[in-house]
């Protein structure tokens, strides 16, 4: 049963940028099941989507990988050749995107995004059984075969959303990386999506990585949770004890700034600002805007350790 | 009750200037039905005797002539030239040459210009350092100066004069496609595709390269519209077609001559096709550039 898909170990990713270099994630490792899901929360800049990139190696050019393995199957993702790496992409490990109205090709129809699709993986299908395989999926995403024919600018945001989906799933990957895949649309369009994610983690059995700020709605959809700050995780564990017994002082405030509806207080938003991660601060990065800090958080690195069974935390408040 | 509902100015531009390119093209396809004349002769058979027509005759003139004892009339709506060739005649016959031409050498240009736009915003590297700075040292040039340089090197002739004018936008090609393929590379689209797993090739041709059309389209009819004005520059130069091909720039340089001799007619008249022809593409250029751009202006 816990068999592991994938296994990021001590990643340290840097964008250079000119004259100064940032430590986008630093120094994380994270273990993902089969069949187990995992939500990677922090603040913007935190280095979710670094880290979600860099395991389809899509990152940009001025970004290096300086230490670390991904294993991905068995294999690891940083040794393969573009050739390798492109042939997994789409096929093992799926990916959508923030904003659903761009991540459609406006001049091609829905089903040529399919045939493309196909083709590049070299499926060996007739153009028949393509669109009959499209439909299909479609109809999973709850969308009318009828949209094949369609430009992506006939389609709402929503729909967009669910195709990105559709062809991301089109070839039974058994991951499945959505990178804030709900910031771009409304609420209630946001609780479709995640219904329908809901589901089809359930009846594919696909492990999600879900890469978000909103922890609405990782409660929602995933088992395991990661909290990342300033390019470390700070917190991981499993989602109940995450968020019943949260232990970082990061993870606590982060879970009280979450606004409730009919309920009048004051939004408690974290003091500070996140650092700049081309000069971090010594120590735990949290110190400077941490309400428990003490002498040794500005001088020493806190080491992530098992509190609880599968509920690991990086802070001295916590080490004995 | 209206035949055709036109709505928007920019839609008004695309009408007006297709018809003015149809009228030109029906009567270029269809001269030798039209009229009897033959463009490079000064004479017309009728029949079987050949008559010598007199040169230099005013617009809407008319002329008897009798053959075999019968009588008939000769028309000329805009008059003859100055060896009596009608120059109606030769005004719809010289634009099936000045079109072919400036047609061909947008298309060639077209043709270089879009692979190595591509290869250079998409590659990128030395590829496309070397590239912009051969482009832009082209682009520095007026083109009506480089097509007469190019020109001059290659001597007279059709495939000369192709090549010519080909040479002044392959730089404009360039640039645009360029442009594009640097700022569609980053769209999410394009990420998504290689997400997806697609070949590099594929996300070139397939997923960037057709967003690059609509652009194309409107800078091709601007460039051939652009492109009969650099033709009938060379012909007036004596650098394009040879005579007697009927050919604009060719006859309104022979028709100054006769310009302060009162014979206006004779460089006029093709003075005027080339207007229309390149007010024709210019206006279909125009409004698809406006129709298919709408953020560039502010309305």
């Amino acid at each position: 049963m816990n068999e592991e898909l994938l296994f990021v170990k001590n990643l340290t990713v840097e964008y250079s940028l000119g004259k100064y270099n940032v430590r986008a994630v630093d120094n994380v490792s994270l273990k993902i099941n089969k069949g187990i899901s995992i939500g990677i929360a922090g603040e913007s800049g935190s280095g979710k989507t670094t880290l979600a990139l860099s395991i389809l190696k899509l990152l940009p050019h001025y970004a290096k990988i300086l230490s670390g393995e991904i294993i991905f199957e068995g294999k690891n993702i940083l040794n393969l050749t573009n050739e390798e790496i492109r042939k997994i992409r789409g096929a093992k490990i799926g990916m959508i995107f923030q904003d659903p109205s761009a991540s459609l090709n406006p001049t091609m129809k829905v089903i040529d995004h399919f045939i493309e699709l196909f083709n590049s993986h070299k499926v060996n299908l007739r153009k028949e059984e393509i669109i009959e395989e499209a439909a299909k999926i479609l109809e999973e995403m709850g969308i009318g075969k009828e949209r094949l024919k369609d430009y992506p600018h006939m389609l709402s945001g929503g729909m967009k959303q669910r195709i990105a989906i559709g062809l991301a799933l089109a070839l039974n990957p058994s991951l499945l990386i959505a990178d804030e895949p709900t910031t771009a649309l409304d609420v209630l369009i946001e609780a479709q999506i995640i219904e329908l994610l809901k589901n089809l983690k359930k009846q594919r059995n696909i492990s999600i990585m879900l890469i978000t700020h909103n922890l609405g709605i990782i409660s929602e959809l995933v088992d395991e949770v990661s909290i990342m700050y300033a390019g470390k995780i700070v917190e991981m564990g499993n989602k109940e004890s995450i968020f019943n017994d949260p232990l970082h002082p990061y993870t606590q405030l982060l879970l009280q700034a979450i606004p409730e509806i009919g309920i009048e207080k004051k939004l408690k938003a974290i003091p500070g600002s996140p650092p700049d991660l081309s000069n971090p601060p010594p120590g735990c990065r949290f110190h400077p805007r941490c309400p428990y800090a003490m002498e040794i958080c500005k001088k020493v690195e806190p080491k992530l350790i098992e509190i609880k069974p599968n509920h690991f935390v990086a802070c001295h408040l916590y080490e004995k | 009750m209206r035949l055709i509902k036109i709505k928007g100015h920019e839609n008004w531009m695309i009408f007006i200037g297709s018809l003015v390119l149809f009228v030109i093209v029906f009567l270029t396809l269809l001269y030798s039905i039209i009229s009897p004349y033959d463009p490079t002769k000064s004479s017309v058979n009728i029949k079987g005797e050949t008559i010598f027509i007199k040169p230099l005759l005013p617009p809407l003139s008319k002329i008897e002539v009798e053959v075999n004892g019968s009588k008939h009339e000769l028309f000329f709506l805009f008059g003859t030239d100055q060896v009596g060739r009608d120059v109606f005649t030769r005004v719809i016959a010289g634009s099936s040459f000045v079109l072919s031409v400036a047609i061909l050498a947008t298309l060639l240009s077209l043709s270089i210009g879009l692979p190595l736009g591509l290869l250079s915003g998409y590659v990128g590297r030395i590829y496309d350092r070397a590239l912009s700075l051969v482009m832009d040292s082209i682009y520095a040039f007026p083109g009506l100066i480089l097509a007469i340089a190019v020109a001059a090197l290659l001597g007279i002739g059709l495939v000369n004069m192709i090549v010519a004018i080909a040479v002044v936008y392959i730089p404009s090609y360039f640039r645009i496609v360029r442009g594009q393929v640097l700022s569609l590379k980053e769209q999410p689209f394009i990420e998504a595709a290689i997400a997806l797993g697609m070949p590099k090739t594929n996300i070139l041709f397939k997923q960037i390269m057709p967003n690059v059309f609509p652009s194309l389209f409107v800078i091709t009819t601007l460039n051939i519209a652009d492109a009969i004005i650099i033709e009938a520059a060379l012909s007036f130069l004596g650098l394009g077609i040879s005579p007697p091909t009927p050919d604009w720039g060719l006859d309104i340089s022979q028709g100054k001559r006769y310009f302060l001799a009162g014979a206006w007619w004779v460089g006029i008249f093709p003075a005027m096709m080339i207007s229309l022809a390149v007010l024709g593409f210019s206006l279909i250029g125009e409004g698809f550039d406006e129709k298919l751009n709408p953020k560039i202006r502010t309305k």
